[in-house]
């Protein structure tokens, strides 16, 4: 294996300088890092929302509310902040009041906040609907209206409660957010396994986490495969072949790829950093704290990084490398299996199809655990240990506590059989490469190397 | 040291591309592996190189398994294989690098075989007319097939490799580069080197190479020193030119006419004893002779006739 492996490390410094020297390459690194670094002070610009907490154009609101349970928290300044402290407030007793109002040809600061319940099942607004309207022609901005919904959205089970004469201590209690769980337990007692159902934040840092991974693998493995097929169409590799064997080649590609990918990934982290130091200039908080991106704080504030201890750190390093590699193998032998770049997309489709199967799988057992299905049984399982798909849905699940350490272990040592296989058949397929000038590989032909030699020498 | 060859055998499937195959080097030199096209050659190339596996017998180098990774090998492929897009200086460094030749050896043995090859100007980029500004390095797209060719040989020699293949190294070549290439092809021998030269120019064979072995369809259909080859078929070839029509004693005499040319009549005789009797026969018809040549075949022949002109390109 170690003569095999030798020179990986020559292959994987020129093609990391070489790409990283490319015209192409500086283009996109520059193109992304400033998009990173424009993204928090252009994100504070137009949405405001750090100058949110300073002004608003509302000055006079119109309640109508059927349920008698909300309204009057508002109108009464029950429920107020500093924001709208100022504001006036006016309870109209029907629905035809407001529409009056609204029809009239000046609304100047003025907007209409209307609480409606309906117990007809039939009807689109069964149940309590809460809409703020306001003035197209008026002076109150979307912004600002848009504010106001949600300050209203978010304190409206304080209303309730406040209605229902609930204590300030008990409200604070109870306005925080609320997990559901279904565990089931041993006969001993013991609690069998972990919930497997997500929220919505915890489905949408999936998501996002999901997306972030397909990019990097695919400009990975687009770059590993596309490095060979040059090789391969410029003959360049029989002469390498003279100094290196297949395998240095494959792990020199593949690390230097990985290696392309954290350097875009620090940059933008760098990027980030300063985007933030930017945006904080610029858009200072009131209280003179450090603004973060909304997702950071939301990662602190709901506990999703609870899972974040140095032995998890560690099993996500080890399986998000063991996956790239498995990834950056996959490409490369899909790239060897042609001679030209021209037939470079019609070698990667095995590729391409592994990494969408392998994305796919997590992201619908994601969706089904964010609404609260559980059902997929040995099937959530086959998703964790798949080495297709482990590196997709395992970290995410490990910083949220949704999976345990072991399954992670077992998924990285079927991920690291998965490669060590892959490797076996490197030189297989790089020596029917050779032999077969110009006619591209078949899945059906790789399957075939795939079977081991009765004798074979050298 | 010596290379050997022992009883190769490579098969694909069902069909055998290298069949039996033996051959031995056992002092510095020139080795020809010769055949059309598909006869073996190359994939024999790439066995001896370890870039192909093989499923019976033995490449030895100096008596043990030669190992492609612990010798210096250098090697020019058929096809050539340079990145278009990347600058000469870099890859000629990384092929050097490959090979465990330090940066600062690298750049000497470059500027060497730079000027020796003529393609300074390529490799550091020609001075710019602008002062000040660098001169811009070229990358090898934008050089011409020769001089790809050039810095290919480089890179097969920057290592200075005990044991070098070069697989058709004056393809394409014009004159003036093939004498340069041949020049540094006697340079290499001059140092002792172990060469083994695949070329469909049979001249340029019978220039450097002492031993051949012609191939067809995977088997040795011959092998030797050249030179014993060549007397084992005897002085069998004769031309002849008069200033008369000597076509009445070649009919007497029996002679197989190969061809008549302006430069005489190619004779096939049956050994030096009957072109002497013929040569008499002439002297004696007071028949002024302009020219008579008694000569070996040359590869070539000896080569259409092995493996069959239905076969060659």
């Amino acid at each position: 294996m170690k003569t095999k492996l030798r020179g990986f490390w020559k292959i994987c410094a020129f093609a990391y300088t070489q790409s990283m020297k490319s015209k192409a390459m500086k283009v996109t690194m520059a193109v992304l890092c400033i998009i990173a670094v424009i993204s928090m002070p252009l994100s504070s610009a137009l949405s405001g929302s750090t100058k949110e907490a300073e002004t608003t154009s509302i000055e006079k609101v119109y309640v109508y509310d059927n349920t008698g349970i909300i309204g009057e928290q508002f109108a009464n300044k029950n429920i107020t902040n500093n924001l709208y402290e100022g504001i006036s407030y006016e309870m109209k007793e029907s629905k035809d009041d407001i529409e009056d109002l609204i029809n009239r040809e000046d609304n100047k600061g003025e907007v209409f906040l209307v609480i409606e319940y309906s117990d007809n099942e039939e009807s689109l607004n069964y149940g309590i609907n809460i809409c703020t309207y306001y003035g197209k022609e008026s002076d109150v901005s979307s912004s600002d209206a848009n504010d106001y919904s949600v300050f209203v959205e978010e304190n409206v089970r304080k209303a309730v409660l406040k209605s229902a004469g609930t204590d300030e201590e008990d409200i604070n209690k109870i306005s925080k957010d609320i997990e559901y769980n279904v565990q089931t337990f041993n006969s001993d007692g013991s609690i069998a396994e972990n919930d497997e159902s997500i929220s919505q934040f915890q489905y949408n840092f999936t998501i996002i986490f999901i997306c972030l991974l397909i990019f990097m693998i695919s400009f990975a493995g687009g770059k590993v495969s596309e490095i060979i097929v040059t090789e391969k169409a410029t003959r360049v590799m029989e002469y390498i072949l003279t100094s290196v064997k297949p395998m240095a080649i494959l792990v020199g590609k593949v690390l230097s790829a990985m290696l392309m990918m954290l350097t875009i990934l620090a940059g933008l982290a760098v990027s980030f950093v300063v985007s933030i130091f930017i945006n904080n200039i610029m858009f200072p908080s009131d209280d003179g704290s450090i603004v973060l991106p909304g997702v950071l704080t939301d990662m602190v504030e709901k506990g999703a990084i609870s899972g974040i201890t140095p032995l998890n750190i560690i099993l996500i390093i080890i399986l998000l490398t063991a996956g790239c590699v498995f990834y950056g193998l996959v490409a490369g032998i899909a790239g060897a299996t042609v001679s030209k770049i021209e037939e470079m997309a019609e070698g990667m489709k095995i590729f391409t199809f592994t990494m969408i199967v392998g994305a796919y799988l997590p992201l619908f057992l994601s969706m089904t655990n964010s609404v609260g299905e559980t059902g997929w049984g040995t099937m959530t399982y086959v998703v964790y240990l798949l080495p297709i798909s482990s590196i997709f849905i395992l970290p995410q699940y490990l910083i949220l506590g949704k999976v345990q350490a072991g399954i992670v272990v077992g998924a990285i040592g079927i991920l690291i059989v998965s490669v060590v296989l892959l490797l076996l058949l490197v030189n297989k397929v790089y020596e029917h490469m050779l032999y077969s000038n110009g006619a591209p590989l078949k899945v059906k032909d790789i399957i075939k190397m795939a079977k081991p030699d009765k004798e074979e020498k050298c | 040291m010596s290379l050997e060859v022992k009883n190769l055998v490579k098969k694909y499937g069902d069909k055998t591309v290298v069949n039996n195959l033996s051959f031995e080097m056992k002092e510095p030199g020139v080795y020809a592996l010769l055949g059309t096209n598909g006869a073996g050659k190359t994939t024999t190339i790439r066995i001896i190189l370890g870039m192909l596996t093989y499923d019976e017998g033995q490449v030895l180098w100096d008596g043990k398994a030669l190992d492609p990774m612990k010798l210096n090998i250098g090697y020019l492929a058929e096809e050539r294989g340079l990145y278009p897009k990347f600058t000469l200086m870099d890859q000629l460094i990384y092929f050097a690098a490959l090979k465990n030749v330090p940066k600062d050896e690298a750049k000497k043995r470059i500027k060497y075989w730079a000027e020796r090859l003529g393609v300074e100007e390529y490799i550091y980029g020609a001075p710019s007319s602008k002062k000040g500004k660098k001169p811009k390095e070229k990358t090898a797209d934008q050089l011409s097939k020769g001089n790809q060719q050039k810095i290919q040989l480089m890179a097969a020699l920057l290592s200075d490799p005990e044991f070098i293949v070069l697989d058709e190294p004056l393809s394409g070549l014009d004159p003036v580069n093939s004498d340069l290439f041949k020049s540094i092809i006697k340079e290499i021998i001059s140092r002792e080197k172990y060469l083994i030269m695949s070329s469909h120019q049979m001249a340029t064979i019978e220039e450097f190479c002492k031993d051949i072995t012609i191939l067809d369809k995977g088997n040795a259909v011959l092998q030797g020193d050249l030179n014993e080859i060549k007397k084992g078929y005897g002085r069998v070839n004769m031309i002849v030119k008069c200033e008369r029509d000597i076509k009445p004693y070649i009919e007497s005499f029996g002679l197989n006419v190969v061809n008549e040319t302006p430069d005489g009549y190619h004779l096939k005789v049956t050994g030096e004893e009957q072109a002497t009797l013929f040569l008499k026969k002439l002297i004696e018809e007071k028949v002024p002779v302009i020219r008579f040549e008694l000569r070996e075949p040359s590869l070539h022949e000896i080569f259409v006739e092995k493996v069959g002109e239905g076969n060659e390109n």
